[in-house]
């Protein structure tokens, strides 16, 4: 009907299209058109030097000296355009001042400064030009770009050419500049690139258009492939004129198609667009963007491979350093989540988890250490998971001593990559010096006694040195007679920060080594008696577990250790009967192990159990307000001491004992939470996100400390603390803690349920209503309804129901998707009614 | 100012030194060295130290490699905020144009107004 009535009208004329007055901003396409044919052409009588800028057959003609100066104008310029300014103002001071081309040196400097919108240092230079000179022209252009009346200028020169020649300009303004109409036109021109800009106005107008996708899928549809087209068919027309446009356009259009499921979409933006400098095929965004698929690991393992195998080595637009860092940083990331798989919080699904991949673990960490040996974060990383398992009581022997044969080769590297980290040097100092390889400890030594490093323990080094060779020393009879000189300067090298208590065991027990057993007693006596002078009452166990613990260290025979064990495992076999105060002395003598890492073998045997015990009691008794200055210092160091083991936490959560949270220091408390929290592994430690108060608190304890080695401490748990607190994403519970039982006790799920709820039966009372009843509330519900915008209920999981859509959006699928979605059901999925509309548009 | 860094949050310093999120060491090399000449410490020692700060932090290849392989999970950017941030940054006339704004019209030469026709 309508195509017959048509046929029957009489052709009318088209309407006439209304003269559009002239303006300054072309089209797009008119302009890109202009700005592909303008090239610059010489003049009759034109410097030859000026010709040659852009000019090869001139330029072959040149001398030699001033085709090398023509060359570094013609590489300032190309900088220039390139956004590299400086290296362009640099690349031309070797131009003397004589040289015909100096006007560009000048020029360029001017150009410089105009780019930057800093337009009077740009005319500084620019008015020292000759205005013969081609430098001069161009500037006097690019400043007439800027005029307000250029329009007008334009519009009077047009005028001005049927009653005057081209050939001879006419003064149009009175300034002190001439505008001739080529200089207008040029100027024109610099306007519409540079102000004007339709192509950026072009793109305005079509972005802000909403996007054909249904309603249900906005929000994760982010990109539909209607716009996808456009933005590349808009990139590869204005590339030239609008490079930095484009290159947006580009790069947000790509994050687009990688934040959406749609794996077509993504496709042709990948196929299309070519990645930032480190991935310019996309290899590795494909990876991540797979691994947001249920099924797209395996594909996901493909990009990643092909990216660290072909494309990583063979770019050259980065530097060598760069890909060798982001080769390791992969590795790194592939370590993590082998070692601590992501396995969701509740109990539960840990116990159910898979177990790790050992080997995977160690072969990532050390792909990551070879590709960057300086990764600290990966040297740290591996030692403290080689160290979480040593510390694991229930390893079996044959798999601890697996990890044992690990760690010295770790430190090794460590110390090796990372010149500057103390943490291996202080391990290997230990560790090489218990071992005899003094050869190997002392670089460490040397290193560590000359570096001015903040932790007390590096200027310790030192000190510790003697003492561990005079331990070592003690080893062979032959070597008795140096013994005495290491204790002598150990003695003079002890640290202020140490208690000195422990030095007379040390001399004690190389008396006994020496089997001088009366001057041993006699050792042991003065001990005692200095310490009764000294008005601090002897406590016989810590007396037993400090000589216990030299003797080790001074390598006393077994059968010698016996009686010194004797009382120790007495006060084991009788924790309860023990006092207080005395168990509080021996924990801070035992603070003092840690803090030098010298702890003694049978240590391991009994300090659990004093620690055990120490915990227990303090649930229902502190200090008590009458307390010595050293029983308070000794409360202190056992507080610590127990944080440092992790006594105050279980697999899930700091638990401090209720006397420690309610005497009052806060202090105290803070150190014993965060020290804490740093032990566990990571979903526990991501706790500290919570903990900014005690951070703070330490950081404020830390300046008033007087103790140097606490004050180091006290910084840099709140440093760790707060680099754990930035790296942690969990998000946990308004109270701060992560129930060891997922959603079982979730408050929040308890609370969106009831809304559910609520909602359900607020919208059946109120809106419900029968449509074909008159009565006053169905025919309100009714109104109500019709006057309320249709909206699309969330996507749904069952692939049964089909999703209603925007009615203004007509003839779209029926599409059902719901992130995560498996690309292959988006590439198995019916065609889109949209493709057939884009052929026909297309045809 | 196109100069100046165009975001303000001082924890990213990519943003502090105005560059997209993919820059490459070139590209922070040559804005770092284009802020400090435009904002050098004794006229302004504050923005100074900011920039000198973002740059040193980014420096390193290995941040510089965590920031690029960093996984961007916030939603997309808005189109309106790209080209709002692009109108800022008009663009620079390649060396061709440039040179041909200094064409002249004597003898048979032709206008660049007359070219476009």
């Amino acid at each position: 009907m309508h195509v017959a009535r048509n046929r029957k009208q009489k052709k009318s004329n088209p309407p006439k299209r209304r003269k559009l007055r002239p303006t300054l901003a072309q089209s797009p396409q008119r302009l890109q058109v202009r700005v592909n044919r303008v090239r610059p052409i010489a003049w009759s009588g034109e410097a030859e030097s000026d010709v040659a800028v852009f000019d090869d057959q001139v330029f072959a003609r040149l001398e030699p000296d001033t085709a090398r100066e023509v060359t570094l104008v013609r590489e300032a310029l190309r900088m220039v355009a390139d956004s590299f300014g400086d290296n362009a103002n640099k690349c031309l001071e070797s131009i003397s001042r004589r040289s015909p081309l100096s006007e560009w040196r000048l020029f360029v400097r001017g150009l410089v400064h105009w780019y930057h919108d800093r337009f009077d240092e740009a005319q500084d230079n620019w008015k020292r030009l000759d205005v013969q000179r081609r430098p001069s022209r161009i500037s006097k252009a690019l400043t007439a770009s800027r005029l307000s009346n250029l329009k007008e200028l334009t519009e009077a020169a047009k005028t001005s050419t049927v009653q005057q020649p081209v050939q001879q300009p006419q003064p149009l303004e009175a300034t002190d500049a001439t505008y001739d109409r080529e200089l207008l036109a040029a100027a024109t021109l610099v306007h519409s690139v540079r102000v004007a800009r339709p192509a950026i106005l072009e793109a305005t107008r079509e972005l802000s258009r909403r996007e054909r996708v249904p309603a249900a899928l906005a929000k994760i549809a982010v990109l539909g492939m209607e716009r996808l087209e456009w933005i590349l068919a808009f990139c590869s027309q204005y590339r030239q004129l609008e490079p930095q446009l484009v290159r947006a356009l580009e790069e947000a259009a790509l994050e687009r198609a990688m934040k959406q499921p749609f794996v077509d979409v993504n496709q042709v933006a990948v196929a299309k667009i070519a990645g930032p400098p480190h991935d310019p095929d996309n290899l590795y965004a494909l990876s991540v963007y797979h691994q947001r698929f249920e099924s797209g690991m395996a594909q996901a393992e493909a990009f990643k491979s092909r990216y660290l195998s072909k494309s990583l080595p063979k770019n050259e637009k980065i530097s060598a350093k760069l890909r060798a860092a982001i080769e390791s940083e992969i590795h790194l990331e592939d370590a993590r989540s082998e070692a601590y798989p992501d396995v969701g919080d509740s109990i539960f699904a840990r116990m159910l988890a898979p177990s790790v991949d050992n080997k995977a673990v160690i072969k990532s960490y050390k792909l990551a250490l070879k590709a960057y040996p300086a990764n600290a974060e990966a040297h740290c990383e591996y030692v403290d998971w080689i160290r979480e398992h040593l510390d694991d009581e229930r390893l079996r022997k044959e798999v601890r001593a697996t990890f044992e044969l690990l760690i010295e080769p770790a430190m090794v590297a460590w110390a090796e990559g990372v010149p500057d980290e103390i943490e291996p040097r202080l391990w290997l100092v230990d560790h090489l010096l218990e071992n005899e390889r003094l050869e190997e400890a002392k670089p460490h030594v040397q290193w560590l006694a000359g570096s001015r490093h903040a932790d007390p323990r590096v200027r310790a080094t030192p000190w510790k040195w003697e003492l561990l060779e005079a331990m070592r020393l003690c080893r062979r009879k032959a070597w008795f007679i140096d013994v005495q000189e290491k204790l002598d300067a150990a003695a003079q090298l002890w640290p202020s920060w140490l208690s000195r208590d422990w030095l007379p065991y040390f001399h004690a027990a190389f008396l006994l080594r020496q089997n001088k057993t009366t001057q041993y007693e006699q050792a042991r006596n003065e001990i005692r008696q200095s310490r009764i002078a000294s008005g601090r009452p002897v406590c016989e166990l810590t007396d037993a577990v400090m000589m216990l613990a030299a003797a080790q260290h001074m390598r006393i025979p077994a059968a010698d250790l016996k009686t010194l064990r004797s009382p120790v495992d007495a006060a084991v076999a009788s924790l309860k009967k023990l006092e207080f105060n005395d168990l509080l002395q021996t924990a801070s003598f035992f603070l003092d192990l840690y803090r030098t890492n010298l702890r003694y073998p049978a240590y391991r045997m009994h300090g659990g159990k004093f620690a055990d015990e120490l915990a227990l009691r303090l649930q229902f008794r502190v200090k008590s307000a009458d307390a010595t200055p050293e029983q308070k210092s000794d409360f202190r160091a056992a507080i610590y001491w127990l944080s440092l083991r992790g006594a105050f936490s279980d697999a899930y959560e700091v638990q401090l004992p209720q006397s420690l949270e309610s005497h009052g220091e806060l202090a105290l408390v803070a150190v014993a939470i965060v020290q804490c929290l740093l032990l566990k592994r990571k979903f526990v430690r991501a706790k500290l996100a919570k903990c900014t108060a005690q951070i703070d608190l330490l950081r404020q304890t830390a300046a008033t400390e007087t103790d140097p080695y606490y004050r180091y401490w006290f910084n840099s748990l709140a440093e760790r603390a707060t680099e754990e607190a930035a790296n942690s994403s969990f998000n946990l519970n308004p109270f701060g803690s992560r129930s060891p039982f997922g959603w079982l006790d979730s408050e929040d799920d308890d609370e969106e349920d009831d809304e559910y709820e609520d909602d359900g039966v607020q919208s059946r009372d109120y809106d419900s209503f029968d449509p074909n009843c008159d009565c006053p509330s169905c025919t309100a519900a009714r109104k109500r309804a019709s006057s309320t915008p249709v909206v699309a209920p969330p996507p749904r999981l069952n692939p049964q129901l089909d999703l209603p859509f925007d009615p203004d959006i007509p003839n779209l699928p029926t599409t059902r998707i719901d992130p995560p979605v498996d690309p292959d059901f988006r590439r198995n999925r019916p065609k889109s009614p949209m493709d057939k509309n884009r052929k026909k548009n297309k045809r | 100012m196109s100069g100046e860094p165009r975001v303000t949050a001082d924890s990213d310093p990519l943003q502090v030194l105005g560059l997209p999120r993919h820059a490459g060491e070139e590209q922070v090399r040559q804005r770092y060295l284009e802020l400090v000449r435009e904002f050098p410490p004794e006229r302004d020692p504050v923005r100074f130290q900011q920039i000198y700060t973002a740059y040193k932090s980014i420096e390193d290849p290995l941040l510089l490699a965590r920031r690029l392989l960093d996984r961007d999970d916030d939603p997309p950017r808005d189109w309106n905020e790209i080209l709002q941030e692009q109108k800022a940054m008009p663009p620079k006339l390649n060396v061709d144009v440039l040179l041909s704004l200094g064409n002249k019209t004597v003898g048979n030469s032709p206008l660049p107004s007359d070219v476009s026709k």
